[in-house]
């Protein structure tokens, strides 16, 4: 299995002498398993230069999975240059939204109005295909598996899971940990607490054992507060659910987009010394564009 | 029950106008970015209409999700504050038909006949430590006569018909329901439960809370329903306080009047609910 970052940025695009490390495209995840299927986990600007990467595989198959439609993961849909080529075919998948009751195929009919983009939806030369994916209703593809897994979120945000021959990595899509609404002394807040406690357990049960987490770890426990019910997590509720989960290595995304290079790796580094490393646990890195991870 | 009324509830429950009051709360609140979020699953899960329709929704086959959500805040543990937020927004805003006036159905006394039911009931399975999520108990109770609300809205005239004959001849209101409709209250609240797919357990309990029909749930619905009635909270429409048939004696080894005297002063549940009522 391999994974390539496209984007690891948050938000919106943060291009800029300050960000150029770790990069400023938003989440963009480029998975492949070892018969080579390309898995795309969502599609921020990062997908544009995956995209000019595929040229030589057309006629492309490629399977793009989205993990909720806030604009930083689907910004860079219309300029995923295999749509435009005929012989290739793309296979959208998500969730569906309650509030307006559409499925995923509204994504980019939304976004290539003509308003908005001078290339309309009809235009689109490849063949594309949409489903709607229930929670944990797996996506068989080759010598692959995906799963979704609803995590915690303004809208409705699915994780990934993607299992190859063995192998195994997960992807958080943004995440915020479900925090209890009442408080300690409410008389509420136990059984409100019991029913996060078996939310968070289907969470890490699904997650349990994979080799690769990439988790949305947006802001310092310090920013936490006056960002909380935003749908972010935290690099040590990303670390503690890695911990839970028996995760062998995490890769930190969704970097803030007003934090520089320095100041990531400043962030970071306190992170982990508030999470020394004990037998058993698992490795943490920062995620970083163009970084790519084979096993 | 016959297709055609069946077609008729079914079509239209969807434009059911929720309770005025949570509608102005749920919208005031919404539009507070920093409004405490039990204040807003207060109102929700305070108003059978928008439970109801909340549950129906996450419930759909559309948005599937791989368990089946039994309350509001099991909605909100899994689907999310802001998704619940702007369901329970869509639901307060749907547009609503005019609300008729029922001289012999007044909404406040039937949704303190719902709140006092839901929260004596949730009492009950706590203090016998029935085997039921206290939170399921008190949507089973909040929705219990959901039934009723429908056909307030969509048989009026038969409905208060039902009402006043059930008063006159001192008989329980879903006999008379049956006789003048064709269907009771029960029924067209278990039906409606069984196609937006809501929980089999709470439908269950809906559909069966005049039908003699032991289980967790239904049992502490049952006598909460009871209790509720001979408390004088509120009023649900049915004239007669239904005795406890032997299946709810043997669970609680108490019979009606041992019961009342059990849950003692009941008088802060109807303050709770009048709070919120009068909110």
């Amino acid at each position: 299995m391999k994974i390539r970052f496209w984007g690891v940025r948050g938000s919106i695009p943060s291009p800029g002498p300050q960000t150029v490390r770790y990069g400023g495209n938003t989440t963009c995840i480029e998975v492949r398993s070892d018969e080579n299927k390309l898995i795309i986990l969502d599609a921020g600007t990062g997908i544009f230069p995956l995209s000019q990467s595929l040229f030589p595989e057309f006629p492309l198959q490629a399977y793009i999975f989205n993990s909720h439609t806030h604009w930083d993961h689907i910004q860079g849909l219309p300029f995923f240059i295999p749509f435009f080529v005929p012989g290739n075919q793309v296979n959208i998948y998500g969730a569906a939204d309650p509030i307006s009751q559409k499925g995923i195929s509204e994504i980019l009919t939304t976004q290539l109005q003509y308003r908005f983009f001078p290339i309309r939806e009809v235009e689109l030369n490849a063949d594309i295909a949409y489903e709607s994916l229930m929670e944990s209703q797996q996506v068989n593809i080759a010598d692959a598996v995906v799963t979704p897994v609803m995590m915690n979120h303004p809208v409705i945000n699915f994780g990934y899971r993607v299992d190859s021959q063995g192998k195994s990595m997960f992807f958080t899509g943004d995440h915020e940990p479900v925090f209890n609404i009442y408080e300690p002394d409410d008389e509420e807040f136990q059984e409100y607490q019991s029913i996060i406690d078996e939310k968070n357990k289907s969470i890490i049960d699904a997650i349990r054992g994979v080799d690769v987490m990439v988790a949305d770890t947006s802001y310092t426990p310090e920013e936490y507060p006056s960002k909380k019910g935003w749908g972010h997590g935290t690099y040590d509720t990303a670390m503690a659910m890695a911990r839970a989960a028996g995760v062998k290595k995490l890769y930190c995304t969704h970097h803030e987009p007003t934090r520089s290079d320095d100041a990531l790796e400043k962030v970071f580094a306190e992170a982990l010394e508030r999470n020394p490393r004990k037998e058993g646990d698992p490795e943490y890195f920062l995620a970083q564009e163009g970084l790519e991870i084979e096993w | 029950m016959n297709d055609d009324l069946q077609n008729k509830l079914m079509g239209m429950v969807d434009q059911m106008p929720p309770f005025p009051k949570s509608v102005h709360r749920i919208i005031e609140l919404s539009a507070d970015m920093n409004c405490a979020p039990k204040d807003l699953v207060q109102v929700i899960e305070h108003d059978p209409v928008i439970t109801m329709k909340l549950l129906k929704l996450v419930n759909s086959a559309f948005f599937s999700l791989a368990r089946s959500i039994a309350s509001v805040r099991h909605a909100l543990v899994y689907l999310g504050l802001n998704t619940v937020k702007n369901l329970a927004l869509s639901i307060a805003t749907v547009d609503s038909l005019p609300r008729k006036k029922m001289d012999c159905f007044n909404p406040r006394d039937f949704l303190m006949h719902s709140l006092t039911t839901a929260s004596i009931a949730q009492h009950i399975a706590k203090k016998f430590d029935v085997e039921a999520d206290a939170t399921d108990v008190f949507v089973a109770g909040l929705l219990h006569d959901f039934g009723k609300a429908v056909l307030a809205q969509f048989e009026t005239d038969l409905f208060a018909q039902s009402i006043q004959e059930a008063e006159n001849n001192q008989e329980p209101l879903h006999i008379a329901e049956l006789r003048i409709i064709g269907a009771d209250h029960a029924q067209v609240g278990g039906m409606l439960a069984d196609k937006w797919e809501l929980p089999k357990e709470l439908a269950d309990c809906i559909r069966g809370h005049h039908q003699g029909i032991s289980s967790p749930l239904g049992d502490c619905v049952f006598v909460a329903n009871q209790v509720s009635k001979q408390s004088e909270f509120g009023c649900s429409g049915n004239p007669v306080v239904e005795e406890f048939p032997d299946y709810i004696v043997q669970r609680f080894s108490l019979n009606m009047q041992e019961m009342m005297d059990q849950l003692g002063d009941l008088s802060d549940e109807k303050a709770k609910a009048s709070a919120f009522i009068n909110m």
